[in-house]
């Protein structure tokens, strides 16, 4: 039982639980048992865990207590909890992308990134929920169930990864794994006041993330604020051997961030007033602090959104082909192979990701491919090329996540464009390769909450990270949680 | 009606390397079903193919040895298709921008000249795994094979016979086996060919529509299919029909082909690069160091045995058949062996041993140091020749070396007294067969040796022994 | 532009299978996916420009050793009864499908 007094406060970061467990007021076993128990209560409340790890992780705790008694901790996450995507594999529980057709799948292995971070120490508490195939914008489409948004139940969280969101916007002492493929980190992070980074494509390994749009893809971290995403980025990145696309050279130094270019496209028409506001006050913070404001406006923004709707469908569409009721995943019933292609697949997918497949096969169908496929790799780079340009008389980019705030629980998923409307301030990162870390901003007049986001080129992710640091010294909106949360 | 046929040929060879294509798991045939697998090439969720080198340096020297430009960049592809043993449900290949481009199949017509067959290109790609039919109606997958690095050689369409499809496809196998990339083992399937057949009249200037089949892994169904197919299409045509581009089943026992039921005609591919893999690239420098370590050319290797080694002809053929063969022949040579004992030995004893063993070269225990060895006391005249056999049996027999047991033999006797005082003793306890030699008849020579030998526990020198026998008989 | 035949079509491509009543509201999402699509056609694309090498530009050529693992490498389990218990169907050490024509 957890004697919650000798626990840090509920809010305490990552950085501050390492340091009150360095300080002696309480074990990792302790940190350990405090945080089931929030998962246990609220993290089942907003349906954001879906599975939990009880024994290991009090095991791996009292390995952490034990290190930390000689002297020999690993390092900051060292007897610190997390929790891992449901589309991440680990060797622990199941990793079933939130679908059925994957459900009790048991990888035996944990993703290269997780398994790094067990490697520094870090306890793994649980599996969380996430969008089916991490395709969605509110953590609607899992197999098992909505997830709430904890400032805001009748509210989603964001998605894909809206159970980490979830949990990293109601409790502190943890860092979480998400993955983004178009905002599916950063939209979740905005709508639950939490701190999360895409990092550059090829940062982090892919190795053990269910893929679906694979060359937009990416592990990242969620947590209460940039020192601890970048402590787990810092345990988590650089080359794998058993990733290709794995970045090999070690990250180039970029120099501290001191001008930045507000984006107005993602300000105007389209975008919640509220929204549009705080991002322009943030500007304003910033520029009080000594950093440079100026305005740019990026290329091909309205084509961005198309661009990836063709892409991550086409790949998608091959990714999940593997899923054919043979040798993994659910099988249906027939007595024919071509049946059961069909009927597995029925079985085993949603709608949502029905659609995408669909739309996926026919960009890349013959007679179709020129037009659709090829013409948005074309635009592609042109928005690679763009991003640079944009970049270079500046260092970083900076707009909102999310054109329109946290929206209720079954709004907009009758209406699937409605959801692909999200992803528009987002996708232009994933496309282009480049980092992007989101931050809290501020809240709107409903008390929920607005995110904003930093974009910069290749390789700037630690440059970021300290620019989001020295943000969150200006700003404490990322120290919030939501009302009624108990302490 | 002459019928003019023309063949197109896409010959697959998996590339011999230890591991698979895209991952660490044993490149392996011949074991029990699913021992060799990982996420992979299973395709579990969250793996990511990670290219071999081997497959490349071995890719790359196929390429030389066949003429084609090396491209420096080029660059994998998904091809997308639902079939129970692509567990994926895409094989990674190389469709939009292969390795190696051009380059030809040389061969021999039928009417002797040589012939060349023209390529198209060469790429890499993943094998698929296997299913077989079991008798309660399913279907079993082993995905063994699945991923296991493969070649794919697509020549251009050229008018020729059956026999003339089988020589290309020969001649190919013989190529990568010489130089190490395959090891052309076409019963366990790791060299097939998908053969595409047309026929047009003399004169007509478009090539007729082709038909495919597929997997042909032997010469015999190569060529027969080719003669078989043609001759279908012929009979089509001439009752005014039309042939329609598809894929057919060659049935080797009823000899003929058959539509394939379900099939669809054209599958849709859906090729698009992979995002899993970056592009590829082979410096010029990767290409000159396999060339480099190219082994001696089949060509150039037998204009020096024969040439230059005076090695006969026909004896030169057995030695060249295999390149191992021809590496075990230098190397006696280089041990102090002269080219003509090389060849006899070879051929006579190691050959024959691997034969009656049924053994194959690489597995061969004997050092060809220790068999010259042997053959230089035989022709220092310190044993004979049936000793020097005899040896290198036991050597083979016992495990051990022929060093060993060498050292064990005493020297042939040749002391002529010693020789004599035998050869009377032998004469004179078979006075009937001295006789017969007297009278003309030289049969019972070899039993007098015999008789010889065995009265010197073997020790004598045979050839010695005959000549004293000869002498000492005429004499008497 | 897109009609029943097409989303068929498709859907058989993709092994999905389509009921009747999914058809118009398959129909209906497409086009309205591609109309979003459409802005992609006025986007103009500068003459010779190729996207064929690769989709990011920011990782180079790499391959690994031909060594075949050990069990215990990382790179996965390779024990045959993992894949055995995560397939629908498993006997006698091979996955069972219908029969496969073909």
């Amino acid at each position: 039982m957890s004697n919650r007094s000798s626990l840090p406060p509920m809010d305490a970061t990552v950085g501050e639980a390492q340091q009150w467990l360095a300080d002696g007021h309480c074990t990792s076993r302790q940190l350990i048992d405090g945080y089931l128990e929030f998962l246990q209560g609220v993290g089942r409340e907003l349906n954001a865990v879906v599975e939990i790890f009880v024994e290991s992780a009090q095991q791996a705790a009292d390995q952490s207590d034990q290190r930390r008694a000689q002297g020999q901790c690993f390092g900051p996450l060292d007897g610190i909890p997390f929790t891992v995507k449901m589309n991440i594999t680990t060797q622990l529980g199941s990793s079933d992308a939130s679908s059925p057709m994957l459900r009790g799948f048991q990888a035996k292995e944990d993703a290269t990134a997780v398994r790094r971070l067990r490697a520094a120490g870090a306890v793994l508490v649980g599996k969380t929920s996430c969008d089916e195939f991490a395709m969605g914008a509110s953590n609607e489409t899992s197999c098992h169930g909505v997830v709430s948004n904890p400032w805001d139940r009748e509210r989603v969280p964001g998605g894909s990864s809206g159970g980490s969101a979830a949990l990293a916007g109601s409790h502190g002492w943890s860092f979480h794994l998400g993955s983004d493929t178009g905002g599916s980190i950063r939209q979740p992070a905005a709508f639950c006041n939490a701190t999360a980074i895409k990092p550059t494509w090829g940062q982090v390994s892919r190795r053990g993330l269910i893929a679906f749009g694979s060359s937009l893809d990416q592990i990242c971290p969620i947590a209460r604020d940039a020192v601890d995403c970048q402590s787990v980025l810092q345990v988590m990145e650089g080359h794998d051997p058993l990733d290709s696309t794995s970045l090999r050279q070690g990250t180039s130094s970029h120099p501290p961030i001191g001008r930045v270019a507000l984006i107005s496209d993602g300000l105007g028409p389209g975008i919640d007033a509220s929204i549009a506001t705080a991002v322009r006050s943030a500007a304003q913070q910033m520029a009080s602090q000594g950093i440079e404001i100026i305005e740019r406006s990026l290329p091909h923004l309205e084509a961005a959104n198309a661009c990836y709707q063709v892409i991550s469908t086409a790949e998608a569409s091959s990714n999940l082909a593997r899923y054919d009721g043979v040798h993994v995943g659910v099988r249906g019933q027939s007595k024919d192979l071509q049946q059961l292609y069909e009927t597995s697949r029925h079985q085993g997918f949603g709608s949502e990701v029905r659609r995408r497949i669909l739309l996926g096969t026919f960009v890349l169908s013959a007679g179709y491919q020129d037009a659709y496929y090829n013409r948005a790799l074309a635009v592609r780079d042109l928005i690679r090329q763009g991003i640079d340009q944009v970049l270079e008389d500046c260092d970083a980019l900076l707009l909102p996540v999310s054109p329109f705030a946290p929206f209720p629980i079954g709004e907009r998923i009758d209406d699937p464009l409605a959801l692909y409307a999200c992803d528009i301030l987002t996708v232009t990162a994933n496309l282009a390769g480049v980092p992007a870390l989101a931050l809290p901003c501020a809240l709107d007049e409903e008390q929920l909450p607005i995110g904003m986001q930093l974009m910069g080129p290749h390789g700037s992710d630690h440059a970021l990270l300290e620019f989001g640091q020295r943000w969150q010294r200006w700003n404490d909106q990322h120290r919030a949680l939501p009302e009624g949360s108990t302490r | 009606m002459s019928w003019k046929t023309v063949v197109g040929l896409e010959i697959h060879a998996q590339m011999s390397t230890r591991s698979k294509m895209f991952c660490a798991c044993v490149r392996s045939t011949g074991t029990a079903p699913n021992q060799h697998l990982c996420p992979v090439c299973t395709g579990w969720p969250g793996a990511l193919p990670v290219i071999n080198q081997a497959a490349v340096r071995r890719a790359i020297r196929a390429a030389i040895s066949l003429g084609c430009g090396v491209q420096r960049e080029s660059r994998f592809d998904r091809k997308n298709y639902f079939y129970p043993d692509l567990p994926k449900g895409y094989q990674i290949s190389q469709f939009y921008r292969p390795y190696a481009l051009g380059g030809e199949i040389p061969f021999e017509r039928d009417d002797g000249s040589s012939g060349v067959l023209p390529l198209v290109r060469i790429h890499m790609e993943e094998d698929a795994g296997k299913s077989v039919h079991a008798e309660d109606g399913t279907s079993r997958i082993d995905l063994n094979r699945c991923s296991s690095p493969l070649l794919e050689i697509v020549t251009e369409p050229l008018q020729m016979s059956g026999v003339e499809a089988a020589r290309c496809v020969r001649s190919t196998r013989e190529l990568l086996r010489w130089i190490g990339v395959c090891d052309g083992d076409m019963e366990k399937g790791n060299l097939r060919a998908d053969v595409n057949v047309s026929i047009h009249r003399q004169g007509d200037t478009v090539l007729g529509t082709r038909t495919e089949l597929k997997n042909l892994n032997s010469f015999v169904s190569i060529e027969r299919s080719v003669e078989v197919e043609s001759a279908r299409q012929a009979l089509v045509l001439e009752a005014g029909g039309v042939i329609r581009q598809e894929t057919r089943l060659w049935d080797q026992d009823l000899e003929q082909t058959e539509e394939m039921r379900g099939k669809e005609d054209s599958p849709d591919y859906r090729y698009f690069p992979d995002p899993d893999l970056p592009v590829l690239i082979i410096e010029s420098s990767d290409i000159d160091r396999e060339r480099d370590s190219l082994p001696e050319s089949h060509l150039a290797r037998k204009t020096r045995y024969i040439d230059q080694l005076k090695i006969d002809a026909r004896d030169a053929e057995s030695i060249l058949a295999r390149r191992e063969f021809g590496d075990f022949f230098d190397q006696l040579v280089a041990a102090g062996l002269s080219p003509a004992s090389a060849s006899n030995w070879f051929r006579g004893e190691v050959l024959k041993h691997l034969n009656d063993r049924e053994e194959s070269i690489e597995d061969y225990p004997l050092t060809a140091a220790s068999i010259a060895e042997v053959v230089e006391a035989v022709e220092g005249d310190r044993i004979s020749v049936a000793k020097g056999r005899e040896i290198l049996q036991v050597a083979l027999d016992q495990g051990c070396s022929p060093a060993q047991i060498l050292a064990q033999t005493g020297e042939q006797v040749s002391d002529e007294a010693a020789l004599i005082g035998w050869v009377q003793q032998v004469v004179d306890a078979n006075p009937d067969a001295a006789e017969k030699i007297r009278a003309g008849d030289s049969k019972p020579l070899g039993f007098l040796t015999g008789q010889v030998m065995k009265a010197s526990s073997g020790q004598a020198h045979p050839r010695l022994v005959q000549q004293i026998l000869q002498r000492l008989i005429q004499h008497d | 532009m897109i009609d029943e035949a097409l989303v068929r079509k498709t859907a058989h491509l993709a092994r999905l299978e389509v009921s009747d009543d999914e058809i118009p509201g398959l129909v209906e999402h497409l086009e309205k996916i591609l109309d979003l699509v459409d802005i992609l056609r006025s986007v103009e694309i500068p003459e010779g420009h190729r996207s064929d090498l690769h989709v990011s530009q920011a990782t180079v050529s790499m391959t690994r050793e031909d060594q075949s693992s050990n069990p215990t490498d990382a790179g996965g389990p390779r024990d045959p009864a993992a894949f055995g218990e995560n397939a629908p169907d498993w006997r006698d050490g091979s996955f069972v499908t219908p029969r496969v024509v073909g």
